[in-house]
């Protein structure tokens, strides 16, 4: 259908700064994005994982597709993907808490140990929570966070996708993780003393 | 934190974190006077302290079952019977490092043959992946060698993974076989020859094997070598690095698991670039096997460390200080020791070259000849001699690799992935440019559009590319791609006719690149109505590629899949046919009889015998079978499928089995719906579909509903503009039309137009329908002015396209008839004239608009009391009519209607009756037909009247009452 043809001048639009583009466009690939999770999360068994990144670069092939397009505008499309991709991350921590549970109650206890990334359905809805503050903050940080973990680029890639040196983004990048670090272990802190943790 | 906090505390934060200890104290103090600030500036650093692992890696694992730890051992053995692509289950071979092996036979009847499936328990669930693997895939089908086992197809289970099935050799193991016939050095030696001889034919077809080991050599019962496995390695592990430079990362804990270590070259260890020269290696791995019974290396611990030490730094003993038998040392003293030591260096560069030259040097041996490998010695001193000069001797040595025979491959590969990067670079620039060169006084601060950027592009690549030709050609090409899939032929024709000439002048007339471009510019061509250049630029291309890449080639089976869509819209669908069928033939002997070419070329075949009245049967067989494909690669949800199960429903709406039509178009919705409970434009497309076969059953009710909900997901997800809004709305205001809403429907269809207008433009085919069809909705409210001058523009936009001749026919018709009601007779005839005569010029004559165009005119000659004429004309009409409308179609009876009417008036009485009188009793079932049956009732009064039957006349009279409604 259209969606295919449409992509390229929505990126075109987008890199012109049309914020109808990228509205269309997070929808396209949202959709695109949380069709692909959905038929695999159907097709897998217990211990298969899914990669993020797998299916960002799915996306990007089959909206963007063949390689004469790919120098149109990459960092564009990975930088609404990426939000795309957390969206959906979200979505279905939410519901797969609140399947656990029937509703949203947090009961959150991160040892800081094991925060090699969050495992647990709570700590990516704390997280999301974390990073929507830093983005009021500031959107710079923020957006970095969403290219390097829920697309998963590299340093490289999201410096070339922001138009920024890799230098820059690794910085942005670390103090973004302190931030965010800081944020979710407060989080813990509030919950613990808070009366509704069960 | 507020954002102005923020602003304060992120520069202190941001100073402090290169800074330690003293230092970061001494700055902290200066820098933070307020003791909250310098309380959240520490707690940052505190936390950017004890950030540890937090958030390194990526969302990656977050999906599936977090309950469960991921479990590396491979699933259970697949029980026999079980089918793999085409191929069932007869038992499992063995397991390897990335999956199982299975004998397998071909279950589908079509001839008998046995296989060894490979299937793959990796890496599944990456288009990536399986990008690459289906490309190495095709790499690896083109080896057919005798001593190669052949990869005989491969693709997707039905789950997700990759398995590839190779032709099944039956044998024992090569040294096994040697020593069980006590082969003595010489045979060994002829029969290691056979082997190399195998790897260098792969290497000239641009495959490295990466994995010689002896168990991948088989002698058969015939004592023919066999060797398996050629080039899975790197269709296995996609990580590991090579020189197409596509993949930088270095090889993986699983690249190293899957090398055997025994044979593994010191650069496979490293996770540098394989070349042939790795081949080189395990060649004379398994030589010095197989001469001595000893492996080159062997490993007091098999840790990677370990491992590593030895393959990379341990230089091997040589040949003939550890063979068993006295004789057989004094044997592989000298020039075997020496040989098999040159291809077993570390350095590739310093092994042979090519295989070639191995096998060169062993014959030489064994004619007594002098060799051309220098012992080790000298080696020794060539080191020395490389510390002190290394530079140079680097560059000579890679020249002296890259340009021996066999590794042209290195130097391909080397020079593609130069030309990239230099294109990749000249790319980025010139699109900076365009931005850059954004004039704000030209563009008084609105935003640029796309279309100005890119007119922006093609009116710079003149002066800003001009020295490098080539880099210009492609971009040329990609700008005219990019314009067509804007829906831009025109600028999308001229760009690549430039490319074309630019093509021929940079790589010659007689080149691939040259073939390549003339297939593009043949395939915009035809989009752009140039229907006679496509053809004639794609035979060129057709004879070229033939030339170039042989008949078999799949380039030219694109090419013929161009010329026969060429061939389709010039109305030629025999033709077209033959073509599509020869596409097809080569890709079912390239890529298998299973492969998605395979199957998308059915899908065209089916698409052409579906326009074809005769044909539908064939589309309906040529789509099932289409289908049978892809429900091998897909699952039952899998867009592919759902499209082609569309196909077989409209197809088999068009053999009028309206009931089988719409119970597959309510699965195939049902199917979208669950892909997409929040909406889709493929539900969309599936609504739409389902309503047309809902319209032709006369279900008006459920079909307008269903274009709605397809109008509002179109709307809402594609654009107001978007094509298939404008095509919704298009067909819900023909489907209001029909209704009798005949307000509703010209608001829908002006609403179409004029989004057609903003969003295609006023010259897009859709557009022009919308207004054809505005026109029509004019023409039956007598609002004939507005009408005529709608028709004369769609009749301008229809006569720019070839491929719009139907189009172009029902204009003029509809034209005529708005003419002919204002009595502006001789201009009405002349339209519809031309109306009929381009429905007859088609191969395949359209009857519809032959019907229209034939019926009109022959109400316009009643008119003007041309009676004789008018008889002729009509008639014709009714009998095309009936050859393809039921008996109680509104169409068909009104052109009786009109041609009883003129044999009535002409005073034919008897053959008035036989025409007015069962069209009358037809007119009864169709509850739409009410003012057509009045009409005819009308006429059955006067004719008996004239006739003098005044019984029969009055029986007529009752339905002759305007208020009249039949049962």
């Amino acid at each position: 259908m259209a969606q295919d043809d449409d992509i390229t001048g929505l990126l075109v639009a987008l890199k012109g700064g049309d914020p109808a583009a990228r509205d269309q466009l997070f929808r396209l690939i949202y959709r695109d994005l949380h069709a692909r999770a959905h038929r695999q999360l159907a097709r897998s068994r217990p211990g298969d994982t899914l990669s993020t990144t797998a299916l960002v670069h799915e996306t990007y092939l089959k909206l963007v597709g063949s390689t004469h397009q790919a120098y149109l505008d990459r960092g564009h499309f990975f930088a609404v993907a990426a939000r795309a991709m957390r969206q959906i991350l979200v979505d279905y921590a939410r519901s797969r808490l609140a399947d656990k549970r029937g509703g949203g109650a947090r009961n959150s206890t991160l040892e800081p140990e094991q925060l090699a990334g969050p495992q647990r359905s709570e700590d990516l809805i704390a997280l999301d929570e974390a990073l929507i503050e830093l983005s009021q903050l500031d959107e710079r940080l923020a957006e970095t966070v969403e290219l390097r973990y829920f697309a998963g680029l590299s340093v490289e890639e999201v410096a070339e996708a922001r138009g920024v040196s890799p230098r820059t983004v690794k910085r942005d990048w670390r103090k973004a993780r302190a931030f965010l670090y800081r944020a979710i272990q407060g989080d813990v802190v509030t919950d613990l003393d808070g009366p509704d943790s069960d | 934190m507020t954002p102005e906090r923020w602003r304060q505390v992120e520069p202190i934060f941001d100073g402090a974190l290169d800074l330690a200890g003293e230092a970061r104290r001494v700055y902290l103090d200066t820098a933070c006077q307020d003791p909250e600030l310098r309380a959240e500036v520490e707690a940052l650093l505190t936390a950017d302290r004890d950030s540890g692992e937090f958030l390194q890696g990526s969302a990656e694992s977050f999906l599936g079952h977090p309950d469960l730890e991921f479990d590396p051992t491979l699933p259970d053995d697949i029980p026999a019977n079980t089918m793999i692509g085409p191929y069932r289950v007869v038992r499992p071979l063995g397991r390897g490092g990335m999956g199982q092996v299975y004998l397998g036979e071909r279950a589908d009847g079509q001839f008998e043959q046995v296989v060894a499936i490979k299937l793959i328990r990796q890496e599944r669930n990456s288009a990536l992946v399986h990008r690459r693997f289906l490309a190495e895939r095709q790499i690896l089908a083109r080896l057919e060698h005798p001593n190669i086992a052949r990869l005989v197809d491969g693709g997707l289970t039905a789950d997700g993974f990759p398995w590839l099935a190779m032709e099944y050799a039956e044998g024992a193991p090569l040294l096994a076989w040697c020593d069980q016939h006590a082969l003595a050095p010489d045979a060994r030696i002829s029969l290691f020859l056979r082997v190399a001889a195998a790897v260098r034919y792969a290497h000239q077809n641009l495959v490295v094997h990466r994995d010689l080991k002896p168990s991948n050599l088989l002698v058969t019962r015939d004592g023919q070598v066999k060797l398996l496995d050629f080039g899975i390695a790197k269709v296995l592990s996609p990580g590991v690095a090579d020189q197409t430079g596509d993949s930088a990362s270095p090889a993986t804990e699983t690249g190293l698991l899957m090398l055997t270590p025994e044979y593994a070259a010191p650069e496979q260890i490293r996770g540098e670039p394989v070349t042939t020269a790795t081949d080189v290696y395990a060649l004379g791995a398994v030589l010095y096997e197989l001469l001595t019974g000893k492996r080159v290396h062997h490993f007091d611990r098999r840790t990677p460390g370990e491992m590593e030490r030895v393959i990379c730094e341990q230089d091997p003993v040589a040949p003939s200080s550890t063979a068993p038998s006295k004789r057989l040392r004094q044997s592989l003293r000298g020039d075997l020791d020496t040989i098999i030591l040159t291809a077993l260096q570390k350095q590739p560069a310093r092994r042979y070259s090519t295989v070639d030259a191995l096998i060169e040097d062993i014959k030489n041996y064994q004619g007594g000849l002098p060799i051309r490998a220098r012992p080790a010695a000298l080696g020794y001193r060539l080191r020395k001699f490389i510390r002190r000069h290394r530079v140079g001797v680097f560059a000579s040595a890679t020249l002296a690799v890259a340009l021996a025979g066999g590794v042209a491959a290195t130097l391909w590969q080397s020079r593609v992935a130069a030309r990239e990067a230099t294109r990749a670079q000249a790319v980025k620039e010139f699109l900076m440019g365009l931005f850059q060169s954004a004039d704000p006084a030209e563009s008084r601060g609105r935003e640029i559009t796309a279309r100005e950027l890119l007119a922006r592009g093609v009116t710079k690549i003149d002066s800003a590319l001009a020295a490098q030709p080539a880099l210009k050609e492609e971009l040329l090409s990609d700008l005219g791609r990019i314009h067509r899939d804007l829906g831009l032929y025109d600028p999308a024709d001229s760009l690549l006719s430039r490319a074309v000439v630019l093509a021929s002048e940079t790589w010659g007339s007689n080149s691939r690149e040259y073939a390549t471009r003339l297939t593009e510019w043949g395939a915009i061509s035809r989009l752009a109505g140039h229907a006679a250049r496509a053809d004639s630029l794609l035979k060129a291309a057709l004879d070229l590629r033939r030339h170039i890449l042989g008949p078999e080639h799949p380039d030219v089976a694109t090419t013929l899949t161009e010329l026969s869509l060429a061939a389709d819209d010039q109305g030629d669908t025999p033709r077209a046919n033959d073509l599509a069928r020869q596409a097809m033939n080569i890709d079912r002997k390239y890529y298998g009889p299973t492969d998605l070419h395979v199957a998308r070329d059915l899908e065209l075949l089916a698409r052409l015998h579906s326009t074809v009245e005769a044909e539908e049967p064939m589309a309906d067989s040529a789509y099932r079978a289409a289908l049978d494909i892809y429900r091998q690669h897909y699952d039952a949800g899998h867009p592919d499928v759902l499209r082609v199960k569309d196909g077989i429903a409209t197809n088999l709406r068009r053999m009028r089995r309206f009931q089988e039509s719409e119970a597959l178009n309510r699965e195939v919705l049902a199917e979208y719906r669950k892909l997409h409970p929040e909406g889709h434009p493929d539900v969309a497309t599936a609504m739409y579909d389902l309503s047309q076969v809902l319209e032709r059953q006369e279900k008006y009710v459920e079909a307008e509903s269903l274009l709605l909900g397809a109008l509002a997901i179109r709307r809402q997800m594609l654009g107001e503009n978007a094509l298939p809004t404008v095509e919704t709305l298009n067909d819900l205001g023909v489907l209001q039309a029909e209704k009798g809403d005949t307000a509703k429907a010209e608001a829908t269809l002006r609403e179409a137009s004029e989004r057609g207008q903003a969003g295609l433009g006023a010259g897009h085919p859709s557009t022009l329908s919308a207004l054809g069809n505005l026109a029509v909705v004019l023409t039956r409210q007598a609002k004939l002015v507005e009408a005529e001058s709608v028709l004369r523009q769609v009749v301008a936009g229809r006569r720019l396209r070839h491929s719009e001749q139907p189009g172009l026919s029902r204009a003029l018709s509809s034209l005529g008839i708005v003419l002919r009601d204002m009595k502006r007779y001789p201009e009405a005839d002349t339209a519809f004239n031309e109306a009929a005569d381009i429905a007859r010029q088609n191969l395949e004559p359209r009857r519809n608009l032959l019907a229209l165009a034939q019926g009109a005119l022959g109400v316009s000659l009643v008119r003007q009391g041309r009676l004789q004429e008018a008889e002729p004309v009509l008639e014709e009409a009714v009998a095309m009519r009936r050859a393809y409308l039921d008996s109680s179609q509104v169409a068909r009876l009104w052109d009786e209607r009109h041609y009883g009417n003129t044999l009535l008036r002409l005073r034919k009485f008897a053959a008035a009756e036989s025409v007015l009188v069962p069209s009358f009793r037809n007119s009864g079932i169709n509850p739409g037909a009410i003012a057509v049956r009045r009409e005819l009732a009308i006429l059955l009064v006067n004719l008996y009247r004239d006739w003098g039957r005044p019984a029969e006349a009055r029986k007529y009279v009752p339905d002759t009452l305007p208020q009249h409604r039949s049962p």
